[in-house]
């Protein structure tokens, strides 16, 4: 008896291994299966051609925002400034990448000053709305432009989600806008822990 | 009894009386050109008020503004009939709800300057706030 509860015990051995190796899930939604993330092109706030898939090797962050939002905007980016600062040596390989839901009022020059406000290494992204329309259907979003008021103001629903794309250029997590910043630099921090090049 | 009586009445004229408002914890954040923001809580000592606009020589415009989560949209509404004030209670203007938006920023904000803002009330009138420009 007393043997046959060793010989399981023994024989339980490499699953309990297996279960202490095991990472705990992310905080962020996972994509399974992880598929290459679509690309996203447009001009970066410093007038040069921006391409998702040329940050390829890194761990990349992508925000759609617009300049003209108070709150939630640069509360994000803010917050993703916090993160990368965090991170350290390892938050180098950190891309963030703000992409303009409101291309009239954002141009290249108006996304370089707010970027820059909060890291003068995130990308601040302009697209055209036909480029935006294609990037929106590829990544499952919606953004509304709305009318102007007699001020001629007008605001644009925009997600709030963070979408996170690994080493290897696939799309494998989403965040909420209630996850908080530790939440985010732990995953963020185990994806930058993965090599660029793996099997599978 | 009666002093115990006098002394509720005379609480109760400076917590209760029609205007019994108390701004707390403003703030505002750097912007390079705009909009800015404010948060701020307005504490009820009455029966009730609105929050009608706000002002401020820093910004050509003051708007009430609520970022509202729809699903995973984030949407931002315009609150031109004010924020009400509940009765006793508090009005929080917070980050990722109601807020203050600066528009057409006179000059950037940077941190450790301060915005004189003046808000208007419905009942209690007009209360002058400093608000510091904090870093995020």
């Amino acid at each position: 008896m007393r043997s046959a509860s060793l010989l399981a015990l023994l024989a339980a051995l490499p699953s309990l291994a297996a279960l202490a190796c095991t990472e705990p899930p992310f905080h962020g939604a996972l994509y399974e299966p992880a598929e290459p993330a679509p690309e996203i092109a447009g001009t970066n706030w410093n007038g040069e051609p921006f391409s998702l898939h040329a940050l390829a090797g890194r761990v990349t962050v992508v925000f759609f925002g617009y300049t003209s939002c108070p709150d939630v905007c640069p509360r994000t980016m803010a917050l993703l400034g916090r993160v990368k600062a965090d991170l350290g040596d390892a938050g180098d390989d950190l891309a963030v990448v703000l992409v303009s839901v409101d291309p009239n009022r954002d141009s290249v020059g108006a996304l370089g000053r707010y970027v820059n406000q909060f890291d003068p290494d995130f990308y601040g992204v302009h697209a055209s709305l036909e480029a935006l329309d294609g990037i929106a259907s590829a990544y499952t979003i919606g953004f509304q432009i709305h009318r102007p008021d007699f001020t001629g103001f007008y605001t644009v629903d925009h997600p709030g989600s963070l979408f996170v794309i690994d080493r290897r250029g696939r799309l494998r997590l989403r965040f909420r806008q209630d996850h908080g910043a530790d939440e985010i630099r732990s995953d963020l921090a185990r994806l930058l822990r993965e090599p660029a090049q793996g099997v599978g | 009894m009666r002093r115990g009586g006098l002394a509720a009445l005379a609480l109760c004229a400076l917590a209760c009386a029609p205007g019994g408002l108390e701004v707390r914890d403003a703030v505002s954040y750097p912007a390079a050109e705009g909009p800015g923001v404010v948060y701020l809580t307005v504490v009820d000592g009455g029966s009730g008020d609105r929050l009608l606009s706000a002002e401020t020589p820093a910004a050509g415009q003051v708007m009430l503004h609520e970022s509202v989560q729809r699903g995973d949209a984030v949407e931002m509404r315009a609150h031109g009939h004010g924020f009400p004030v509940p009765a006793g209670g508090e009005l929080r203007l917070e980050p990722g709800g109601k807020h203050l938006m600066l528009m057409d920023l006179v000059a950037p904000l940077a941190a450790g300057q301060d915005l004189v803002l003046t808000l208007h009330f419905e009942r209690a009138g007009d209360r002058r706030v400093v608000v510091p420009v904090r870093e995020r």
